[in-house]
């Protein structure tokens, strides 16, 4: 079968020939079996001493009572054999080797992932591979199996105690089975995200595999305070983000060993099953609401290797072609409203709409990266373009599906297709007052998204060091300073105008007028027809043949 | 389309912001040749040589390899089983033992048993690297890792080599070594494209020759017909007796333009206009004016004194 394996991967037959040795074998499996033993000695030590006498207390004894923080205190029978809650003994293991697995496979291997794809891009050798006849998908698939393959090692080793303390815990074993793939969903979508970020153009490099491993603790991290202290549900896109937390099914399991939540005293009642998409709850149900966190892993990860795909083999096109991204905001968009605006409270209402714009700015930002050519394309491209132009040099054709066309239709596509998946829900939910803001609102938060993409595309398609760099500082600080403006405006009692000019405009909208809401989106559409003039004169120029360039040089 | 074609490219052209490295080229390369392709530093073979392996994309233009379109995707695979690159740099995997680094690009290129084995033995052979299999690839020379690679390039057995400056860095056993591989290759009846600074190594090896120059295929020919037309009929002369006769007696020849003195030597490089017939005639007023020839030979001016001629300031 291992043969048959290799064979089929030629890349995972070579990640297993440069890592399996007898050394990191003997490491990983010491270090493996040691953690274990540590994991199973702390619980040990918790249990009551047989030589001390009565009081005992102890998180495993049975009782009515806790004495101190979680400990109860321990009772014996009538053979003086102490009462041990055996099944909560186990549950806490096998939380303990969950969450350490989950940390573990996710940090570590997007590390290794990131580390191994950035040296074989820097010495070259990827680019080998990239001329061989086999697809991304097999090559990069090797990868995701093999890199990390002495991590896996150690984590099959701890399985047989993962799996038997599930077992003594009395979680049934099709839940356990279920965990397992979710697990394994989440790295497919984690790994996935790692590869495609060590496909990308990168100022540092060598900063790429601490940058992802460190977005990701960050992301464990508050995701499993917020499970542990009982997250409640907030109707609001934030939801679908803590889906992406593979933790997240745990209390599912523990649920169904039917200790309580007082006695187990870190899962308090699984609030997934009050989460709503579309204004029902899928998550009641243990198997339903596995099933549907692990599609929601499927469906994230399909996308990003189609962005894989594209730079795995060309690796200066965009991450996503413009048609590709028609749909990816479709399922976006439907995804997080499905999330938002599940509530009937007016002001729970402005605050999840304002959650949606956030969500919706990440997703265009992101777009605008994804679909945004640099400066040798779109020259290449403005030089070019009607030689090479197969659609009879019809520009708004290039404009709205071309590879290599500047991304602002596009994104202005995009937008209307968010914008209008987004504007008939604001008439169903009781708004009141608030609709004429949160309709105005939608359109501002538009108009300054379309305002960012155009002002990134104009800086890529610039002749200087560090496009991307100057681009990314751009944006990022006509995101924030809009909102200083803001508070230093309300401090002083001055115009809120700034506010206008935010991705969140509807916190400010019952603060201003009417024709101050006029000029801003005046003053934004001059704006995007200023940087789009400016933009189509350097293209025109850039377009201009050598001879023509020539001829217009002054004497 | 000819089939006949191994490589057929239509106004390839690469920028590079407004430098134009590979400017509307049409080069076309028939099956089984060898074809060289000369040029100073920056000329653009590099870039010409990388878009025909797929690894840089064109600008503009399109490539036939054996008259199937070559695209930058994984549309293609069949063809990059024809394929066969080596840049001019070599990166390999420090970790792997030479066995293991060949058996995992003839996987790559999907050759099964029991004919990987026996292919990658083959290579071995070839690359005189068979005691070596065991052996971590870091620990190799220089010369022994650029066989290496040239075996991985060969590994799939391809119809079509594109080889960056093979033997650049190599010392002259390495170099020789390398140029016999090459011939081995040809003699399999590989179409073989190579740039290389080395002019007397293409002299050698090559059946055409390209000349590239600031981004533009100045010349492609054979390598016969660059020689019949550039190349002047030379003859070499040495006497025991005085210089001075000598001279005197090839003022005589109407057929004898120019001729240059080898220091240290008592040598004359004579350039000859005539044939066959005039050179014998030359030889016998020579011998019949007493002059003691020890040395009377054609020669043919060589390819870097060719290319010098064509305006060209450094080889490469």
């Amino acid at each position: 079968m291992l043969n048959n394996l290799l064979d089929w991967n030629p890349q995972f037959f070579r990640e297993i020939r440069g890592r399996v040795k007898k050394r990191n074998i003997i490491i990983a499996s010491i270090a493996s079996v040691l953690t274990q033993f540590l994991i199973v000695l702390c619980h040990l030590g918790e249990l009551p001493d047989i030589d001390l006498g009565h009081p005992q207390y102890s998180r495993y004894c049975f009782g009515f009572e806790k004495a101190y923080s979680s400990s109860y205190l321990c009772k014996t029978d009538m053979l003086e054999n102490w009462v041990i809650n055996w099944q909560l003994f186990w549950l806490d293991i096998f939380v303990v080797l969950s969450v350490l697995s989950i940390f573990s496979l996710l940090i570590v291997g997007t590390y290794m992932l990131v580390a191994d794809l950035t040296k074989e891009e820097s010495k070259g050798t990827l680019n080998f591979i990239r001329l061989t006849p086999q697809t991304a998908t097999n090559i990069l698939i090797g990868k995701i199996l093999g890199v990390p393959i002495m991590l896996y090692g150690m984590l099959l080793l701890a399985l047989p105690l993962h799996f038997t303390a599930g077992l003594h815990a009395n979680i049934p074993v099709s839940l356990v089975f279920g965990f397992y793939a979710v697990i394994i969903a989440s790295c497919a979508f984690f790994y996935s995200a790692a590869i495609l970020l060590s496909l990308l153009n990168f100022p540092i490099a060598g900063f790429k595999p601490w940058l992802s491993s460190g977005v990701i603790f960050f992301f464990l991290f508050v995701m499993t305070g917020i499970v542990w202290n009982g997250y409640s549900i907030t109707n609001t896109a934030f939801d679908w983000l803590s889906l992406f937390y593979p933790g997240r099914v745990l209390p599912y399991l523990s649920d169904t060993t039917h200790i309580s939540h007082n006695t187990i005293d870190y899962f308090y009642p699984n609030q997934l099953s009050s989460l709503l998409f579309y204004g029902q709850s899928w998550w009641v149900t243990p198997g339903v609401g596995m099933s549907l966190i692990f599609g929601n892993y499927i469906v994230w990860t399909y996308w990003l290797w189609q962005g894989i795909e594209r730079r795995f083999h060309n690796p200066s096109n965009t991450i996503l072609s413009k048609e590709q991204s028609y749909w990816f905001t479709g399922s976006f968009v439907a995804t997080i409203l499905g999330f938002s605006l599940q509530t009937t409270k007016t002001s729970y209402l402005i605050a999840s709409f304002i959650s949606l714009q956030c969500f919706l700015l990440v997703m265009f930002l992101g777009l605008i990266a994804a679909l945004s050519p640099h400066r040798q394309t779109l020259h290449d491209w403005a030089r070019y373009r009607h030689q090479l132009g197969k659609d009879g040099n019809k520009l708004w054709k290039e404009l709205i599906i071309g590879e290599k066309s500047p991304s602002t239709v596009a994104i202005a596509i995009n937008l209307m297709i968010a914008i209008s998946y987004i504007l008939p829900s604001l008439f169903f939910f009781p708004f009141k007052d608030g609709l004429s803001n949160a309709l105005w609102g939608l359109l501002i938060s538009a108009n300054v998204i379309l305002l960012y993409a155009i002002i990134a595309q104009f800086i890529l398609s610039m002749k200087f060091q560090k496009r991307a760099v100057v681009a990314s500082a751009t944006i990022l600080s006509l995101i924030i300073v809009p909102f200083f403006l803001l508070t230093f405006a309300q401090a002083r009692g001055d115009s809120l105008i700034a506010g206008l000019f935010t991705f969140i405009p509807v916190v400010i909208l019952e603060q201003v007028q009417l024709s101050t809401v006029m000029v801003a989106i005046l003053g934004q559409w001059l704006t995007i027809a200023l940087v789009g003039f400016q933009m189509t004169k350097q293209l025109r120029q850039a377009g201009a043949s050598e001879t023509k360039m020539l001829f217009s040089e002054p004497s | 389309m000819s089939q006949e074609l191994a490589i057929a490219t239509y106004g390839l052209t690469k920028r590079f912001e407004r430098h134009i490295a590979v400017n509307e080229i049409d080069l076309q390369v028939r099956s089984g040749e060898v074809y060289g392709l000369i040029g100073p530093n920056g000329a653009g073979k590099t870039t010409l040589i990388r878009m025909l392996a797929a690894a840089e994309e064109p600008t503009k233009g399109e490539i036939y390899i054996n008259g199937d379109r070559l695209l930058r995707d994984d549309s293609n695979p069949h063809l990059k089983q024809r394929l066969g690159y080596l840049p001019d740099d070599f990166p390999l995997y420090d970790d792997l033992t030479v066995w293991d680094y060949l058996d995992y690009f003839a996987r790559l290129y999907r050759l099964k048993q029991p004919h990987r084995q026996r292919r990658i033995y083959e290579v071995l052979e070839l690359v005189q690297l068979g005691n070596k299999r065991k052996s971590i690839i870091s620990t190799l020379s220089r010369g022994m890792k650029q066989r290496l690679s040239l075996a991985r390039t060969i590994i799939h057995e391809p119809i079509l080599l594109l080889l960056d400056e093979p033997v650049s860095g190599l010392d002259p056993i390495a170099r020789m070594q390398f140029r016999q591989i090459i011939k081995i290759l040809q003699e399999a009846g590989m179409t073989i494209l190579i740039s290389s600074h080395v002019l007397s190594d293409l002299a050698e090896l090559c059946t055409s020759v390209g000349i590239m120059e600031l981004g533009f295929l100045v010349e492609s020919t054979s390598l016969a017909e660059l020689y019949s037309r550039l190349s002047r009929q030379q003859i070499m002369m040495t006497t025991l007796g005085e210089l001075d006769s000598l001279q005197r007696e090839l003022i005589k020849n109407p057929l004898i333009k120019e001729w240059e003195i080898i220091p240290g030597k008592n040598s004359l490089k004579v350039s000859f206009a005539g044939g066959k017939t005039e050179i014998a005639q030359l030889l016998r007023s020579l011998i019949q004016a007493e002059i003691p020839l020890t040395e009377f030979h054609c020669i043919q001016e060589d390819l870097e004194t060719i290319f010098l001629k064509l305006g060209h300031q450094q080889a490469s």
